[in-house]
């Protein structure tokens, strides 16, 4: 093949390009930490990138509604922890009438305070949100009645509060104060609600009355009972979610292997191949200057 | 039998012929690096032969040869490897011209890994999951609010941008148009001048190198390829309509219909070459990307906005739509009433509930609901970033394939056509010495003159 002048030029114009080329790619790839960086340079790896980070964005809000529910639900057991122990004060008062015989307005007293501080307890606020209401968060959930009994009248929807743990499953993250206190009359066996109990405990001990204090004993460890076991429940749905947050954790760090894999580098590949190009490049463009420098003008005229 | 004043005449043409030698040798050196010449070559050849004295000149040719001549200077070139090059660089040209407008798409639809359309979704569902956990909660809504703001100003500007690169396209292709009309008018202009030189029997063999480099543009640009190249008559045709005919070119020109000819006034349909590229994202890849942007974003409005619709905000109203209602990308926008009052944010199922969240949550997993033919919002939304990556590394593949092939041509077209230094040096001192030797034949042929006239004449 004849060889003119140009050719020489412009092939080593041609491979210095390339090379060079490939050297500002891995330079590139070397310091940024990806492979690629537009989908137009892996169009199959973008798209797999695209859809793991967006996976990654759904299960993290997952994540993140994990600690949301176990806020709530920790919220909760903190009322509930106190009401059971008023229940159980009250039990304490009841029996201590028991014992004596005779009317005790001390011991009536304490059971309408008793009484107070649950209503206190049920209607507790977080964040200028009632747990206690259903969706009704901005009311209380329990009021006084005018009309006397049962005392207090219920005044939520009994809705579930829902966290969703994962696609189509979710947790309830609230107690709803209608199934504390029996206010709506749903536990079964059928028993008045816990506060009408208390005030009809409260009557009996005002009155001295054995037979009625004894009859709500009887219906008080009932409601003792449904709250223990409430607070159980919740209890087991706090554990529910931090397995759950524990399995997301997993599967989010699972998945940024993955999308690490798509789209990231392998440093120690990139660094090598990025040696190699340097060679490569210097070798063509000693190759090109050995060619240069040979020239018949050196040997005549 | 010439005689002495024979041996002199062909000592003068043996100068002669070899100073033309030398003028073209000096003058491929001199072009070593112009683009786009081709190596000459003087030839040489024997003047005719004379016949012996005394001999009837009707007697079968001479036996006494009569020195050298030039009988022309050859252009070294290869044709064929011409309409090579021309055919990859219209290819080569269309790759890129389309390739540099997508890659101004694809820095604003995809300008950084995660920085895209879908991952703007992302926060969007997740805003709306925070809401639905929290529905209470006016500070979330406010930051809902930003984001719905933040996507609708996102969608708008990827419309308005990727217009205006279509406008900047529109640009390019009239530069374009306007170049071609000046190639063509400098190709009918060296036709003519071909044309002379021919019926003047030189041989017009800068001017075929300069009209060579014109066409190699022209094709580049419109992939037009030239018929009958190597005469003065040169015709270029353009989707069947002559661009150039001998000495007159036709001019193109845009209007909104098309490129126009001034031949017939009809439209050329350009399907190679740089305009051909831009063409192609202009009106193919461009619109579809746009009507891509369209359906995802009128599915959101519409998917949000219906179940907007059956919920309730905080101020217990209901019925409402969360973006104005709109198809299209370009006109996405959050409803007045939301922006006036993110109260308005409908979350709930039923009225006078704020601690429901569930028609938020709905909406949140709109993200896992394949409501666009079996595809979700997102999946469409990163189908769009493959799409315009594909198409570029389409162009790509397609630029190195040309590229590859064009510099194989250009290879070859050098071997024969470039100047080689080593070379023309060689020939150069070749002629020298033959030049120097022509002198020497005239000096002796003279000294044997010297010797008759002065020591044979008469004393």
């Amino acid at each position: 093949m004849r060889i003119s002048d140009s050719m020489i030029a412009s092939s080593l114009i041609a491979q210095l390009g390339k090379a060079s080329t490939r050297l500002f790619q891995l330079q590139e790839q070397v310091a940024s930490g990806l492979a690629f960086r537009t989908p137009s340079e892996n169009p199959a790896g973008s798209v797999r990138a695209a859809s793991l980070r967006s996976s990654i964005a759904e299960l993290s809000r997952y994540r993140a509604n994990t600690d949301d529910a176990r806020g709530r639900l920790s919220l909760t057991e903190i009322p509930l922890a106190s009401i059971i122990e008023s229940l159980r004060e009250a039990r304490v008062a009841a029996l201590s009438l028991s014992n004596t015989g005779g009317g005790n307005e001390a011991l009536a007293d304490k059971v309408h305070q008793i009484s107070e501080q649950i209503v206190r307890d049920i209607n507790f606020a977080s964040e200028g949100r009632y747990l206690f209401g259903g969706y009704k968060s901005l009311t209380p959930p329990v009021v006084e009645n005018v009309a006397g009994v049962p005392p207090y009248l219920y005044q939520g929807d009994r809705g579930d509060v829902s966290f969703q743990l994962s696609r189509g499953i979710s947790i309830v993250g609230n107690l709803d104060a209608a199934e504390v206190l029996n206010l709506d009359g749903a536990a079964a066996p059928a028993v008045d609600d816990t506060l009408e109990t208390l005030r009809q405990l409260e009557v009996a001990l005002r009155a001295g009355d054995q037979e009625g204090v004894e009859a709500g004993l009887v219906v008080l460890e009932q409601h003792f009972d449904r709250v223990v076991s409430l607070r159980g429940g919740i209890g087991a749905r706090i554990q529910h979610v931090e397995l759950a947050a524990g399995r997301l954790e997993d599967v989010v760090l699972t998945l940024r292997t993955l999308l690490s894999e798509t789209q990231d580098i392998d440093i120690t590949q990139a660094v090598t191949e990025l040696r190699g190009q340097e060679v490569t490049y210097q070798a063509a463009a000693a190759a090109a200057s050995a060619l240069h420098r040979a020239s018949l003008l050196d040997y005549f005229i | 039998m010439s005689g002495l004043f024979g041996i002199i005449n062909i000592g003068l043409s043996a100068l002669l012929a070899h100073r033309h030698s030398l003028e073209v040798r000096s003058h491929n050196l001199a072009n070593v690096d112009t683009p786009g010449y081709s190596r000459q070559e003087a030839l040489l050849g024997t003047n005719p032969a004379l016949p012996p004295a005394g001999t009837a000149e009707a007697l079968i040719g001479g036996q006494f040869g009569s020195g050298v001549d030039v009988v022309g200077v050859r252009r070294a070139r290869e044709s064929f490897l011409g309409l090579q090059a021309r055919i990859c660089g219209g290819s080569l040209g269309q790759w890129s011209s389309t390739a540099s407008a997508l890659r101004e798409v694809e820095s604003i639809l995809a300008p950084s890994p995660g920085n895209d359309i879908s991952s703007m979704l992302d926060q969007f569902w997740n805003s709306w999951e925070t809401v639905a956990n929290h529905p209470e909660d006016v500070g979330l809504r406010y930051v809902l609010l930003e984001t719905a703001t933040t996507l609708g100003d996102t969608f708008r500007d990827y419309v308005e941008r990727l217009q205006s690169i279509s406008l900047t396209i529109d640009t390019g292709i009239e530069t374009r148009v306007q170049e071609v009309n000046g190639l063509t008018a400098q190709i009918a202009e060296y036709n003519r001048q071909i044309t002379v030189a021919l019926a003047e029997q030189r041989a017009p063999n800068d001017l075929y190198d300069s009209r060579d480099m014109l066409l190699d543009r022209l094709a580049e640009l419109t992939g037009a390829m030239p018929v009958n190249s190597e005469q003065g008559q040169l015709i270029v045709y353009l989707d069947g309509r002559p661009v150039i005919q001998g000495g007159s070119a036709h001019q193109l020109s845009v209007t909104a219909a098309g490129i126009v000819t001034s031949y017939d006034d009809a439209e050329v349909q350009i399907t190679s070459g740089e305009i051909s590229g831009l063409l192609e994202a202009r009106d193919v890849a461009i619109p579809g990307y746009l009507n891509e942007l369209d359906l995802i974003a009128g599915t959101v409005v519409t998917e949000i906005n219906a179940l907007h619709q059956s919920g309730f905000g905080l101020d217990d109203v209901t019925g409402r739509d969360f973006f104005v209602a709109g198809t299209a990308a370009a006109d996405i926008a959050v409803d007045p009433a939301i922006t006036a009052d993110v109260r308005a944010i409908a979350s709930a199922a039923a009225i006078a509930s704020p601690g429901d969240g569930s028609v938020a949550l709905q909406i949140a997993n709109l993200r896992s609901t394949p409501v666009l033919a079996g595809r979700t919002i997102n999946e469409v939304a990163q189908t769009l970033l493959a799409l315009v990556g594909n198409d570029i590394s389409t162009c790509h593949h397609g630029i190195e394939a040309q590229q590859f092939a064009l510099d194989q041509i250009h290879r070859q077209q050098q071997s024969i056509s470039g100047v080689s230094i080593d070379e023309e040096l060689t020939y150069l001192s070749l002629s020298q010495r033959a030049y120097q030797a022509a002198a020497r034949i005239i000096t002796t042929a003279d000294e044997m003159l010297v010797v008759i006239i002065e020591r044979m004449g008469v004393r």
